[in-house]
């Protein structure tokens, strides 16, 4: 069992390093690459302006690092057909997951300690911290990773008593607020109980198949999406919702015109483009509503604004899957007008969105204005020169 | 004038499927096109519809040439799919009136002409349904009522008795005999040999690529040397002798 999770390890590695080389080999990289340095450098600037009597740099850490603990699961690699295949099997699979946790708890280790690297020199403004307090909290963090990733795990289990979802949250969070409030080795003390606690209630269980499973298959489905960021991912389809709420918006984008009409049904409904879509806006508003300096928040937003354009594109190709896109009596220009046209409105919309946004805290007209003209002309380049190319090189 | 396909050469990739198809189908006629698993008929309809080029050969309906004028052949052709194909985004309405748009149809009339074959096909109160989630069968409805809903002068129907209840069977092939009436040509492929027999007025018999025998039953029996054969009897005939070679 243990050389058949070594296989499957070697062949999702496999996968992983082929995605990955298509990742890097986007332009999408090199603008997140922009978006971390620019985060990166408001922070170094933030950090002299922190004074150790400021009520909220602790809390800020609390919550940083308590959603930092909940990243990271347990890649057991399970397959669709194994409750099938591997039944008989059941009572030696306790081999496989071993081995199965094994890899991902050193994959989870290595992001917390990074993690807790990244906070360190705001809590080294605010209060003083000896080398041993440092281990500790360095230790902390293997703790709380630790039990996190076996209440993940217990989801793959039947447990007489339910999954204790809810701990992965309060612990961490009760953990982190001894650490920086009182004394980094009473947090240590409750995080070391927390994983052994988390330890005994996995120990000797039967596996759930059906659970194991599906939580397998949304682990992959969620890395599917991540990669859909920069390349096309067959099995990322996406679901369909009706959303009548949003009609108004799809009889605004689309008209009779039958590509419009396909293209803003299927913008709105198809939940994998619309999420997209909103999930970048939303990281937009914030750092274009967070980032005080004038010339990189300008820069930031346009960026965004980039980013989204380009996350767009590749919903001209949906429909060439369907006969009826061919068999239907229409001039094949008028798709490319009706994509630049909805693009052009959807992007609009972002390019108003993110200029309002920022405002900031200190009520930057000058500035909205500024980013108000820069991305309607960046919109209009981007809708009406850059499409074509994209779409002759795709 | 009518569909005339001649020396029709085509396939998927570079190797041909199909060698020199030519056949016709008259206004008013309802041509069978058979054969056998991989025969060629939906590599036939694939081109007839503009989905695939042809190698050489040429395609025209009432004189407008496939090649040279697409979007006015588009207009006069409708097609049923041997397995329905729907937009996952789009509500059973939306794929009427897309329909409607992309052939510039009048939309009340259209619209009247769709409710009635809705309640033929028991569809009628389904209409804010996204019919990618309904069954073989109801997708297929769709499919059927989309097509027959237009003007088009001619329709490509592909294997379409597969998944419908008998009574839908029933309602199609009343349908069919209507659009006759109105002058329309109709190119149907199937395996459902009786059901051909007794509503065809022609047959066009493919057997790996090329016609074997065109025309109607007496003319096939005349032909086949089965003088009161069924269709099935001839084609049996036919396709196991090419087997045996």
């Amino acid at each position: 069992m243990n050389k058949l999770f070594e296989q499957r390890r070697r062949r999702h590695f496999m996968l992983l390093l082929k995605y990955w080389r298509l990742v890097f080999n986007d332009h999408f990289v090199i603008a997140l690459f922009f978006i971390l340095g620019a985060l990166a450098y408001s922070y170094s600037q933030m950090l002299p302006q922190v004074k150790p009597s400021m009520w909220w740099p602790k809390w800020a850490l609390v919550i940083f690092l308590t959603i930092f603990a909940q990243l990271g699961r347990v890649a057991s690699l399970l397959k669709k057909a194994d409750p099938v295949f591997l039944l008989p099997k059941s009572d030696s699979m306790s081999d496989y997951f071993r081995s199965a946790y094994a890899y991902s708890w050193w994959l989870a280790i290595i992001m917390g300690l990074a993690g807790v690297m990244i906070p360190l020199p705001l809590a080294m403004v605010v209060m003083h911290l000896t080398t041993v307090d440092i281990i500790a909290i360095a230790l902390l963090a293997v703790c709380l990773k630790t039990a996190n990733l076996l209440i993940y795990q217990q989801r793959m289990l039947f447990l007489p008593k339910g999954v204790s979802s809810w701990m992965s949250w309060v612990m961490p969070a009760l953990s982190w607020i001894l650490c920086w409030f009182i004394n980094p080795f009473l947090g240590l003390a409750l995080g070391s109980a927390d994983a052994i606690c988390q330890h005994l209630r996995v120990h000797g269980r039967r596996i759930n198949w059906r659970n194991a499973v599906s939580l397998e298959s949304d682990r992959m489905t969620g890395l599917y999406r991540f990669f859909n960021l920069f390349t096309d991912v067959p099995s990322v389809q996406g679901q369909v919702k009706r959303r009548s709420w949003a009609d108004c918006l799809i009889n605004w984008l689309g008209s009779s015109d039958p590509w419009a009409y396909l293209f803003s049904r299927g913008l709105v409904r198809n939940t994998e483009v619309s999420g997209l879509l909103l999930r970048l806006t939303l990281l937009g508003l914030l750092i274009a509503f967070f980032i005080p300096v004038a010339w990189l928040n300008s820069l930031l937003v346009m960026l965004m604004v980039y980013l989204i354009f380009v996350q767009l594109v590749p919903f001209y190709y949906r429909f060439d899957q369907i006969a009826f896109t061919y068999v239907y009596p229409i001039e094949s220009d008028t798709k490319l007008q009706a994509f630049k046209q909805i693009s052009q409105k959807l992007m609009l919309i972002v390019a108003v969105l993110l200029s309002l946004s920022s405002i900031g805290m200190h009520l930057d007209w000058l500035l909205v204005l500024i980013n108000l003209v820069l991305t309607i002309i960046e919109a209009y380049l981007l809708t009406h020169y850059y499409l074509n190319y994209r779409i002759k090189k795709l | 004038m009518s569909l005339e396909v001649s020396d029709l050469v085509g396939g998927y990739s570079k190797i041909p499927v199909l060698h020199k198809v030519s056949f016709s189908v008259q206004p008013g006629e309802l041509v069978g096109l058979i054969g056998l698993n991989g025969a060629g008929k939906s590599t036939t309809i694939n081109h007839l519809i503009g989905l695939l080029q042809p190698f050489s050969g040429s395609i025209s309906l009432n004189g407008i040439n496939l090649q040279t004028d697409p979007a006015a052949y588009k207009k006069q052709i409708a097609y049923v799919p041997e397995t329905p194909i729907l937009y996952d985004e789009l509500t059973l309405r939306e794929h009427l009136q897309l329909t409607i748009n992309a052939y510039g149809l009048d939309n009340e009339q259209a619209w009247v002409r769709a409710r009635k074959l809705l309640k033929t096909f028991r569809l009628d109160n389904k209409l804010d349904w996204f019919p990618a989630d309904f069954s073989k069968g109801m997708r297929q409805k769709v499919m059927i009522v989309c097509a027959f809903m237009t003007d088009a002068k001619m329709l490509f129907v592909d294997e379409p008795f597969y998944g419908l209840d008998p009574l839908a069977v029933h309602d199609l092939l009343q349908l069919i005999a209507e659009k006759k009436k109105q002058g329309v040509g109709i190119l149907m492929s199937t395996h459902v040999l009786d059901t051909a027999q007794r509503y065809c007025d022609r047959f066009v018999l493919l057997n790996e690529g090329q016609v074997k025998i065109a025309g109607t039953l007496q003319e096939l029996q005349a032909q086949s040397n089965h003088p009161d054969g069924s269709l099935s009897d001839i084609y049996l005939q036919l396709a196991k002798g090419d087997a045996h070679e």
